[in-house]
């Protein structure tokens, strides 16, 4: 048996390096060359990870919406009516608070033609008499 | 014996009776026993205030129209208007709401009207009738469609067209 078993002089300097820091300085040419290289191709892989990212934060935040508040469709298939009558109001708005109220649905506020609190017949009287007045109507 | 004058005269005298007979019966038979181009300058001459009709239609071509505005007035020409009826459709049969001050002002009215129900018409249809009182020349008029809507109440493409029915001053219809 060997105590003091001998390692050659090349073997061990070769299992020093494994354990010690590079042998070649930090500012060597060529490794700061090779990290340079190395920070330019890593950048856009990180640009197109962020923006992978976001358009997957986009898509779902957009789904949840859709999801949750799907667009209101009327008995027929038609489009939501509008929120509220347009300025100068026509006939078309006053068709469109009937149908609002035959489907007995709940019109916002702005359909409250006359003021007086409640939204109903007498509002779609009003909003056809603005339409026909010659007073409202651009000349 | 000698000859009376009268008696030597008597041969050409009705000589030229037959020739002016023949002559009148000539003319007679050429005249035209009526002439409709040339105006009546006696009793079928209009001065005074007139009457007359604007029938208004609205084509919609394949779309239900449900709801509709339009303005009707008079760009020359002394109008009056003094009544409204509705329209053929069974939709529109009823006279649609406009303005009354539109009867005291006289040359502008905006009529409109909407239908629930199921028979809308599509296609060109008369849904108005607009009377007018006239005086002087025949009007012009002018016809805008403000809005029309299908049954859901959105807006459509459609065109809006009049056909006026009133005496000129010379008793003609234009």
């Amino acid at each position: 048996m060997h105590d003091d078993p001998h390692i050659p002089d090349r073997l061990a300097r070769d299992l020093g390096r494994l354990e010690s820091p590079p042998a070649w300085p930090a500012d060597d040419p060529v490794l700061v060359a090779a990290r340079r290289l190395r920070g330019r191709t890593r950048r856009p892989l990180r640009v197109a990870g962020w923006s992978a990212g976001l358009a997957a934060a986009a898509g779902l935040a957009i789904s949840t919406i859709v999801w949750f508040h799907p667009v209101r469709q009327g008995p027929a298939g038609t489009p939501a009516l509008a929120s509220g009558p347009a300025s100068p109001a026509t006939m078309l708005d006053a068709y469109r608070l009937t149908l609002i109220l035959d489907r007995r649905e709940t019109p916002a506020t702005t359909w409250d033609a006359d003021g007086n609190g409640a939204i109903d017949r007498a509002d779609v009287d009003t909003l056809a008499a603005r339409a026909v007045s010659l007073g409202e109507a651009s000349s | 014996m000698s000859r009376r004058p009268w008696m030597t005269l008597r041969r050409p005298l009705l000589l030229l009776a037959a020739l002016l007979g023949g002559a009148a019966m000539t003319l007679a038979a050429a005249q035209p026993e009526g002439d409709p181009a040339a105006p009546d300058q006696g009793a079928g001459v209009v001065t005074g205030p007139r009457f007359g009709s604007v029938d208004l239609f609205i084509d919609s071509a394949e779309t239900p129209l449900a709801v509709y505005q339009l303005e009707l007035r008079a760009t020359a020409g002394d109008i009056r208007i003094v009544g409204v009826e509705g329209g053929d459709a069974r939709a529109f049969a009823e006279p649609p709401r406009y303005d009354p001050a539109a009867l005291s002002d006289g040359e502008r009215i905006i009529l409109g009207d909407f239908s629930t129900g199921a028979d809308l018409p599509a296609g060109r249809t008369r849904i108005a009738r607009v009377h007018l009182r006239i005086e002087g020349p025949a009007p012009t008029l002018e016809l805008k469609l403000d809005v029309a809507g299908d049954v859901a109440g959105n807006p459509i493409h459609a065109a809006a067209s009049f056909e006026a029915s009133f005496q000129t001053q010379n008793g003609s219809n234009p």
